[in-house]
């Protein structure tokens, strides 16, 4: 079948009903092969129908350089947020503690006798600590002065979160109340932050999946602090404090299919929330991209990893981060969670290979879709069969600088070969890259 | 003309832009490819939107698309490519404002049936004696308009003028017939 490709021009004159009829009868055929040419056509007949001013090209490409000339917007690391987020921890834990310690005064008392009643023995840095501690701020010094606590094979490496959260704070002086939150803070250890979009803060620990603390940051009274333990279900003693599972704990496919039909989507759609997470760390992956493998449409995870998805039937999609390997998952309804190992360290292969004498420069690109590059360009100035051999210098950073044509089959062809390659991709340099010989013949 | 300057407005490539902005992230050539093509996205745009300036802005709104969606992709036809992830930014959007507007995918000629188009001669020389034998069965009107679109290569407007039917009606015998002759070939086929 012949492909035929058509200017915008043309298409106009086609609308305007200024060609010829086998000009016209020949864009006409294009069309039942061509969706796109479809398209086009009929956007012109709007134009056209709309009697509106053609689209003014400078105007775009105007538009399109302004933006082109803009810093790129760089990707916040991980590591960035480790700080906001320890940051706000102090924070939000130094305003609840104010909260607590202005609005708990009076019940000290009894909260104390609960921390005494305490099993003496070996006390682990439990959750059920956490609940206590957070709800009797005066009792916090007792529990801190107790040396068993304190001891509790505490790893530097496990610990060294927490150390940055304090050692920002020894650098001022600290409010009574941030003396509190410190007094505790360092002997629990493999508490994990995370804090979702509304602002919410979660504290939770891995051996205790259950048990959460949530800091609103959208203080909408004044107990935010909510503290929860399945082991003991420790019944809150503050009126304000809520006993939570985690929130994180997925929703059911009918909690689902509920929020879907609020949506107006079809039944059959396929929901699906999930959650992308490193393999090793098990932490969240911020802007990996989702491609729907069949209709390339492409969804982003959250600053939590999470993204939902709409599928219509069943598809599969690709879940594609740099640096990772990439993975593909059924849209099954319902949650998921996604783990995606690492790739291996891209940069030690590269130095792996400028270390070697022997190597050999090669295409970014790879070899096999250089030559076929290479071969498209040149059918398009000739349609003769063809046999060149060129002689290649890169510059340190893989341009093809300089190109000799050893030997041509085709004299005339030699500039615009020169050309292609010069204008071609990159290459990666190897040992030979002041010399690099390349055979281009017709297939 | 200069073939060797570097700094002559070149002949670009899009697989040449594209590689210099995957490999570099040179924004700049990005934009020289997507400028080749943003007149293509605009009139897709404008065939859904019907509104020439929610189909600017969607220009720019599938750029910004771009700039991360392409690095994602092994993309082998730009334009291809492009086409598709307009016309789907295109139908997400009206999609969201469902109930409103209806498409009509009728309004040209239908999308094709088959992807897989490209025949050898020899199988299409076989089919010609069992194509002429359907074109025979179907009803007057459409074998007329088929004759004389696919067979004699007239134009749409050249078969109004000959048949005195509406342009409308041209498009949609077209089209039926085309349909009809698929089937009856594939009932030859098998």
């Amino acid at each position: 079948m012949r492909k035929l490709t058509f200017d915008i021009a043309h298409l106009r004159k086609y609308v305007n009903g200024e060609l010829s009829s086998k000009e016209m009868h020949e864009i006409e055929r294009a069309t039942h092969d061509d969706e796109m040419l479809t398209d086009i056509l009929m956007g012109l007949e709007i134009e056209k129908n709309n009697q509106s001013t053609p689209l003014s090209l400078a105007d775009i490409s105007d538009q399109i350089t302004e933006r082109t000339q803009q810093r790129p917007r760089s990707r916040p690391l991980w590591n960035n947020n480790i700080f906001k987020i320890a940051a706000s921890v102090v924070v939000l834990l130094t305003a609840t503690g104010v909260l607590f310690w202005n609005t708990q005064k009076q019940e000290t008392h009894s909260e104390e006798l609960a921390v005494n009643d305490m099993p003496e023995g070996p006390i682990g840095p439990s959750h059920d600590r956490i609940a206590e501690i957070s709800a009797t701020p005066d009792s916090v010094g007792k529990l801190y002065s107790e040396p068993k606590y304190r001891q509790q094979d505490v790893h530097p490496e496990q610990n060294r979160k927490h150390e940055n959260v304090s050692a920002n704070l020894r650098s001022r002086n600290l409010t009574e109340q941030e003396k509190q939150i410190l007094a505790y803070t360092p002997t629990e250890k493999n508490i994990e932050f995370s804090q979702d979009i509304a602002g919410t803060l979660n504290l939770g620990h891995p051996k205790h999946e259950s048990d959460v603390i949530i800091i609103n940051t959208e203080a909408q009274d004044k107990s935010n602090l909510i503290a929860s333990s399945s082991k003991k279900q420790a019944q809150p003693r503050i009126a304000d404090t809520r006993v939570s599972i985690n929130p994180n704990a997925t929703l059911s496919a009918a909690q689902m299919r509920a929020k879907l039909s609020n949506m107006g989507l079809e039944p059959q759609t396929n929901f699906i929330s999930a959650q992308v997470l490193d393999q090793q760390s098990k932490k969240p992956l911020a802007g990996v991209e989702v491609t729907d493998i069949q209709n390339d449409r492409v969804a982003l995870t959250d600053a939590d990893g999470r993204f939902t998805y709409l599928a219509n039937n069943k598809q599969s999609l690709k879940i594609n981060a740099e640096g990772y390997t990439t993975r593909e998952i059924a849209t099954e309804n319902g949650a998921q969670t996604i783990l995606l190992s690492p790739k291996e360290s891209f940069l030690e292969e590269i130095s792996i290979t400028k270390d070697s004498k022997s190597s050999k420069s090669t295409p970014l690109m790879g070899r096999e879709k250089y030559m076929t590059y290479l071969r498209n360009e040149i059918n398009k100035i000739t349609e003769q069969r063809y046999a060149f051999t060129v002689q290649i210098a890169l510059s340190k950073k893989g341009d093809p600088d300089t190109v000799t044509i050893t030997k041509s089959s085709d004299e005339s062809l030699n500039a615009k070969v020169i050309r292609i390659i010069t204008r071609g991709p990159h290459w990666t340099t190897g040992s030979d890259w002041k010399k690099v010989t390349l055979e281009i013949s017709s297939l | 003309m200069k073939l060797y300057n570097a700094d002559l407005p070149p002949y670009e490539e899009d697989a040449v832009l594209l590689t210099q902005y995957l490999q570099e992230n040179n924004m700049e050539a990005l934009g020289k490819l997507y400028s080749k093509h943003a007149e293509m996205v605009y009139y897709v745009c404008l065939r859904y939107f019907k509104e020439e300036e929610k189909s600017k802005d969607a220009v720019m709104q599938i750029f910004e698309e771009l700039i991360t969606k392409i690095k994602k992709q092994d993309i082998k036809s730009f334009p291809k490519w492009l086409y598709v992830v307009s016309k789907n930014f295109c139908l997400m959007d009206l999609r969201s404002k469902k109930g409103r507007v209806e498409i009509s995918v009728d309004e040209f000629v239908e999308f094709p049936i088959s992807m897989h188009q490209e025949e050898s001669y020899s199988e299409k020389e076989g089919k010609l004696s069992s194509l002429e034998q359907c074109i025979e069965k179907l009803p007057e009107k459409q074998r007329v308009t088929v004759d004389l679109f696919f067979i004699n290569e007239h134009c749409y407007k050249e078969v109004v003028e000959i048949t005195g039917y509406s342009m409308n009606e041209v498009k949609s015998y077209i089209q039926n017939g085309k349909r009809n002759l698929k089937n009856c070939m594939d009932r030859a086929d098998a």
